[in-house]
Formats: C-alpha cells, structure tokens, sequence
C-alpha cells in the first residue's frame, strides 16, 4: 500500500497506467481520505479551540462544543471536498467523451489527496506551535455583526495568525499543483483521455480553487 | 554761756555721728535676687534685696532706696521711708521694679540706705541687660510637601542666655495644613539645653505655616516665629506602582484581567489592593486582589475578574498606602472590546520558519513535479 502511494506521489504516469488495467480499488483512496479527512478534523478543532474565547462571553461554556463542532465540520468537509471533486472532473471529462466509470475517478482522486495531508499536517504542527501566542479577543455582543466582524479581522491579522494564514495559503496552492499533477495523471487513465482533455479537466478546478485560495488572501 | 553750748553741740554731733557710722557697719546685704536673672532689652522686673542687722544693737533706718542708671529705670520703689527700727539679728526684704533701657551691658543701679540719725550704706546691684534670644530652628522637614501626605516637621529650640527661660511653647499657625499636636509645651529651658518638638503636618493647600515660638523670660512675653513655605509638590520619594504585561480574557458571565504590579518607586507601597471599578462590576472569585506590601524595585502578580456591559475600557485601580497610611490610587485603563484588543498589528515581516517551510515544500513538490514528468 505504502508502495503505491509512493509511486502514485513520484510515478503517477506509470502507477495510474497499471491502475487503468485493474479493478477500481478504493480501499487505498479511502484510507487517504479518511486520514485527510481526520487531519482536517485536527485543523478544524484547532482554529475552532482558539476561536472559542471570542465567543464566551455570549456563549458561556460553550468552547468544547464550539470546538467539536469544528472537528466534525473539518471531517466531513475533508470528505465533501474528494466527492465534489471527482463528481467536477468526472462531469468535465463527460465533455471529452470520458470513459472510465466514477468509481475509478474517485480512486484516482483519492489517490491525488495525498499531498493534500502533508499540507494539513504542517500546518497543523505550526499551528500548535504558536498556539499559545495567539490572542482571542472577546466578542461581547454576539448580536453585533460589526463587533463579531472586527473581532474575527483582529485575531486573523495579528502576527502569528498573519503567517499561519500565510503559510496556509501557500501550502494548499503547492501542494495541490502537485495534487493537480497526481490527478491529471490519474484522469487521463481513469477515463481514458488524451493528455490535452486531461489536462483541460484538471485545469478547469483546480485553477478556479487557486484563484479563490489566492483571492481570498487578498492578492486581489 | 555761749561757748558751752558751742562745746555741748560738738559733743552731741560726735557722739551721734559715731553712732551713725557704728549703724552702717553692722548693717550688711544678705542677699539680691533678680527675676529674671538676666534682662532682654525693655524687660520689666523686680530686684529684690535682704538686709540684715548683724551687730548688738538696733538700727533705726529713715530711707531705703535704689537709685536706677541710664539705662535702668526704676519704676516701681516702695515709700521705704521712716522704716523704723531693725532690731538685732533682724532681717528685712526690699523690693523694686526696674525697667530695662533697649542697651546691652551690665549696669549697676544703686542701692541706698540711710540712717537715724545720720550716716548711710550704699551697695550697687549688679545688672546684666542680654538681647539674644532663644535659638529656634526647623531642623527636619520634608524636602517636598505633598497635598493630604503627612510629613513629619520637627522644631529644635535651645537656649544661649545665661538664664532659663520659662513658658516655652510651640504653636502652629496656618490655615494650609492640618498639624498635630496643635501646640506642644516645653516648659523651661535651661541655659544651653537643647529640646525637640515633632509636629506633623498634612498640607491641604499652598502657603505659608508658622511655628510661633513664646517663651517667658521672668514675667516678659517673646516669642520667635519660624515659617515656612508650604508648596505641595510631587515628591522624591515615594511608592510607584506600574502595572504591566496585562491579559484581558473572558470568563462565565465576564472578563479576566491578570498581569504584574510592579513598584518603580523608592519607597515601599503598602496594602497594594487591585480592583476594577465603573463601569465594571467587579465580581467573584477576584473582586479584589490583595497583594500586600511591596517594595521598591519588586513586583507581584494579580487576577481581577469582573462583569461589564457596554464599556470599552474599564479603569483598573491599585489603590495602595505610604508608611503614614496615607491612601493614593492609580488607574489604568484597559480596554476589554474586541475591535480594540491591542493585538500588535503584522509588522509587514515574515517569520523565518514560515519561509524556510514554504522554501522546502516548494522545493519537494518542484522536484516531485519533475521526478514524474521525468521520461523512462
């Protein structure tokens, strides 16, 4: 197993060609994702724990379940983001004529998350380490978008959150470039397409992702 | 005829003038007593003097006088005149008023008496006129008063003159500070004694405090003022609180705010008390944080908890006391909003190790992107 995903991560071209002539197996896929999807969990519960003090004044205790509705948020998120990926592509590669079944897309999806877990787990491991440099301020009117908004603004923009965001934006968009190769690879042979139409359905997504990853930290 | 009377009266004026000078000798000056001892100029007082017959036989004595000088007036003289007899071994006390002149020196008014039927005794009264006066001097105060801080004013009197003098008292005059006691007794001074007074004294405004010095010499009122300028200041040394390093965070039903007070002062504040006040309502467990004495240069950590609606900032009080018990209170102001927290704002510098692993993770997908475009 260990092996395959070595060389889906180095060799994607070789490993998804032999993959084309098998059986679609998603155990590997799912175990990737089911680790993304925890690593995810992890994120989740971190941001949602130190985010908690900014709303206890108004919610009085209720940080723990603040913070596991985080865990459970980034679980499912991490899920939803293999399912609607592959759903994408394989729509997209409808309009090349794809052939392959969806259930091969998802294996070669799956398969192309792995880097997506060595993006969670640094920033993960950064993000306990300057834990206990960061600040909450204190939202004391829940009710005030305007107070809530300034708040959420602080806390993301002192220092140490300033370079987590930073860090954070710049380990999703390398590590889903090299995401977006695995898939490429995994696409073409999955629904059998030429290396232009597999290159376009990759593109296509990912590209709009980049974009919005980059937008939303403020290039634009 | 006439010749005998001439020889009689002779006889009678020899035998009566030896008597008379018999009279002066046996009469002596027992004792002269001043009060007081030693005059300031203008001084008003009594002379008083003994005599006594210390010969066998009794002196009839006409006048007794004392005759005053330039600067010696005598203003008070009993009509010592046709006294009468003073019998042998008798004593008799003379007394009179004098009145000094404005000169120093030492004067000699005379005292007189006059015999029946002729002859007299003179004796001069040795008389010292002295203008020094008591020697009175502020020899501890502060160097800088402060508004409503008891400081501690100490007054030294001692006494140059040759004589003590009576009656010393000590007496605040102001309308600026409050002093205790309000006047302090010393009582007599003898002649180069020293003594103390401690007042103390809490200034409530700006202006001048006076301590009257009045004293008796003999039955003569002088008194010697001692003022100075009272100008509430800021002092040198005292308590300096400062709080730092302090963390606002919530708590059920409020706010947490700890940090460190520390004493940048010289002298030592004491019952250091931390608490909040309006529009924060200080609630349990910290209310109130006691953190007791603290010294110069030492600090100490505190913890107040406490509600607050609508309030930006809420005043943080370190109310402590100087070594007098003297209350002071500092505020500082906190500000508990979200949108004010003093998050220190991105200083536009990446940290290194954000950039080293961005560096290797760009590196490690770069070269994993190559490794599989590699052709075999």
């Amino acid at each position: 197993m260990a092996s395959n995903i070595v060389t889906a991560l180095f060799r994607p071209d070789e490993f998804f060609g032999e993959q084309s002539k098998e059986e679609p197996a998603l155990a590997v896929p799912l175990g990737i994702v089911f680790i993304y999807g925890i690593l995810s969990a992890i994120a989740g519960y971190q941001m949602a724990a130190l985010m908690a003090p900014m709303y206890d004044v108004a919610l009085e205790g209720y940080g723990g379940v603040i913070a596991i509705f985080g865990a459970i948020g980034g679980f499912i998120g991490g899920i939803i983001v293999w399912i609607i990926a592959s759903v994408v592509f394989y729509l997209i590669s409808m309009a090349f004529h794809g052939e392959g079944s969806m259930k091969k897309v998802l294996e070669a999806v799956g398969y192309g998350m792995a880097p997506l877990i060595a993006a969670l787990g640094i920033g993960i491991a950064y993000l306990a380490m300057v834990a206990d440099q960061v600040v909450a301020p204190v939202i004391r009117d829940i009710m005030d978008p305007v107070a809530a908004e300034e708040a959420v603004e602080v806390f993301m923009n002192q220092p140490v959150m300033a370079d987590f965001t930073l860090l954070q934006t710049f380990l999703s968009i390398v590590f889903m470039i090299w995401a977006a190769n695995i898939w490429y690879y995994g696409i073409r042979h999955a629904r059998k397409l030429t290396a232009r139409d597999a290159g376009i359905t990759v593109i296509i997504p990912v590209a709009i992702y980049l974009i919005i990853a980059i937008a939303s930290y403020g290039v634009f | 005829m006439k010749v005998r009377f001439i020889l009689l009266a002779i006889a009678f004026m020899l035998v009566y003038g030896i008597v008379g000078s018999g009279s002066a000798s046996q009469i002596g000056v027992m004792d002269v007593t001043l009060d007081p001892e030693v005059f300031f100029p203008h001084d008003t007082g009594t002379v008083t003097i003994v005599i006594k017959n210390t010969g066998t036989d009794p002196v009839e004595l006409s006048r007794v006088n004392l005759q005053g000088t330039r600067s010696i007036s005598i203003i008070e003289s009993p009509h010592y005149t046709g006294i009468g007899r003073l019998g042998s071994g008798d004593t008799m006390t003379t007394s009179f008023t004098i009145r000094a002149g404005s000169d120093e020196g030492i004067f000699y008014p005379r005292f007189s008496l006059n015999f029946v039927p002729t002859g007299n005794m003179m004796f001069p009264v040795q008389l010292k006129v002295d203008k020094t006066p008591i020697d009175a001097g502020i020899t501890t105060r502060p160097d800088i008063f402060m508004e409503g801080k008891k400081d501690t004013v100490v007054v030294s009197l001692g006494n140059p003159r040759e004589n003590a003098l009576s009656g010393v008292t000590i007496t605040p005059q102001t309308g600026i500070a409050d002093t205790v006691p309000t006047s302090i007794f010393i009582g007599t001074l003898e002649p180069g004694e020293i003594k103390d007074a401690t007042f103390s004294v809490t200034p409530t405004g700006t202006g001048d405090l006076t301590f009257n010095v009045e004293y008796r010499n003999g039955q003569n009122r002088h008194s010697v003022p001692l003022t100075i300028p009272v100008v509430p200041g800021t002092a040198k040394r005292v308590a300096e609180p400062i709080v730092s390093n302090v963390e606002v965070s919530s708590i059920t039903g409020g706010y947490r705010i700890t940090g460190d007070v520390s004493n940048a002062g010289l002298e030592t504040a004491r019952s250091v008390v931390m608490t909040t006040k309006d529009p924060a309502e200080p609630i349990d467990p910290f209310r109130v944080y006691v953190v007791g004495a603290l010294d110069a240069d030492d600090f100490s950590s505190f913890e107040v908890t406490f509600a607050a609606k609508d309030a930006e900032t809420v005043p943080l009080v370190t109310r402590y006391r100087d070594d007098d018990g003297n209350l002071y209170e500092e505020i500082t102001h906190v500000t508990i909003r979200s949108g004010l927290m003093p998050v220190a704002e991105q200083d536009g510098g990446m940290s290194p190790l954000v950039i080293g692993i961005i560096g290797l993770s760009v590196v490690i997908v770069a070269g994993a992107l190559l490794y599989s475009r590699k052709k075999r």
